[in-house]
């Protein structure tokens, strides 16, 4: 299934950091990670992907370093920060209350407002 | 060899958006590597080498908007912020030093090539502030607007000249940085030339109202201390100035604005 964009960029954020809180990857592997794990549902935009990296890495929730693959081929790697865990959990966080809130709409039951 | 100069076009069309030189190389290469891990697996997916170069080129989305964002992501604040000190330093600093510069390089009056320039030192300082200036909003302002900004800085810097040279002037151009200033703030909130340009006419709105009440302030006081109401002439002058200083700056920029984007009057809705 696929879904609209505009419900992907306020999360994307908050998915990338979660990815790198299991382990460190390149941006190629968080793509298709992303694809995997979200049955083909979310087709992150590698034109979306880098920049926002490169955002968070100024931002100091991530870091980088680059590893030569067996091809020669020299790859940047991301790491989570403490930093960037902290906002992962903030994230998840509103994630939730969000997520609350959208489903007691649709539920078409109030208990989501407590 | 046609298929690496696709990859390479595309890396050369990302390249031209970002502006700081410095980070183009390690982003490109990242990129680079991208397309081409992404390339590979089409070609283990069955494709052939030339379909999945297209298919892994298409994957990355327009190069234009794709290097606008790693620009955005990679602003070079660090060099930026030296600028901007430089800067402040810059406006702090007096005609003085344009008039210390001309001693140091053994001009030491205001004759140059056996022309007489007037205020040599001011328009000396002037143009330090305006490369300065350029520089900054070369650097910072959205691609878009930056060389809208240059030239109004130009304009602005020049009318600071020649108000220096006619010193009564003086008081209306610190209102017309300011204006400008809002000008940009509300362009940069709103995406919208319109609310820009009314900011821009609400104020010179203002400085008219204040020039006339200076205006009737003065032929009162006059009147009172001399009986008599004083000379009319400064009025027109006054008005032609508010008038071109602030409305003309504004207008290039929206000028600019309209010229790169073709439907610049949408409102951005939030």
């Amino acid at each position: 299934m696929a879904i609209d964009k505009s419900l992907l960029t306020g999360s994307t954020t908050m998915l990338i950091l979660k990815l790198l809180d299991e382990t460190n990857m390149y941006g190629y592997q968080m793509i298709e990670e992303l694809r995997k794990k979200s049955n083909n549902a979310f087709e992150l935009k590698a034109g979306t992907l880098y920049p926002l990296l490169h955002t968070l890495e100024q931002k100091n929730m991530l870091t980088s370093y680059e590893e030569t693959a067996d091809n020669a081929r020299v790859r940047k790697y991301y790491s989570i920060t403490k930093n960037g865990r902290k906002q992962l959990k903030e994230k998840k966080e509103e994630w939730k209350a969000y997520t609350a809130a959208v489903n007691g709409v649709l539920g078409g039951a109030s208990f989501a407002t407590a | 060899m046609q298929q690496p100069s696709k990859i390479t076009e595309y890396l050369e069309a990302v390249r031209q958006q970002i502006r700081w030189k410095k980070v183009q190389s390690p982003v490109l290469e990242e990129i680079k590597n991208h397309i081409i891990d992404q390339k590979d697996a089409f070609i283990s997916d069955g494709l052939n080498e030339e379909e999945a170069t297209d298919k892994a080129i298409a994957e990355m989305g327009d190069p234009i908007v794709v290097g606008e964002q790693l620009d955005r992501a990679h602003r070079p604040r660090l060099i930026g912020m030296g600028i901007g000190i430089l800067l402040v330093i810059g406006i702090l600093g007096t005609a003085d030093m344009g008039y210390n510069l001309l001693r140091i390089i053994g001009v030491g009056n205001q004759i140059v090539l056996g022309i007489y320039i007037p205020m040599l030192g001011e328009l000396i300082y002037l143009v330090g502030v305006f490369v300065i200036i350029s520089s900054l909003a070369a650097i910072f302002a959205p691609r878009n607007i930056s060389k809208a900004i240059i030239w109004c800085q130009g304009f602005i810097l020049t009318a600071i000249y020649l108000s220096e040279v006619s010193p009564r002037i003086r008081f209306v151009l610190l209102l017309v940085a300011v204006n400008v200033i809002s000008f940009l703030v509300l362009y940069q909130i709103s995406k919208s030339v319109k609310i820009g340009l009314v900011s821009t006419v609400t104020s010179f709105a203002g400085l008219f109202l204040l020039v006339v009440g200076t205006q009737i302030n003065c032929y009162m006081y006059n009147h009172g201390v001399n009986g008599s109401y004083g000379g009319f002439e400064n009025v027109p002058k006054a008005l032609a100035i508010i008038f071109i200083v602030c409305l003309v700056p504004q207008l290039l920029m929206a000028a600019f604005i309209w010229s790169k984007n073709p439907s610049p009057l949408h409102t951005k809705e939030f």
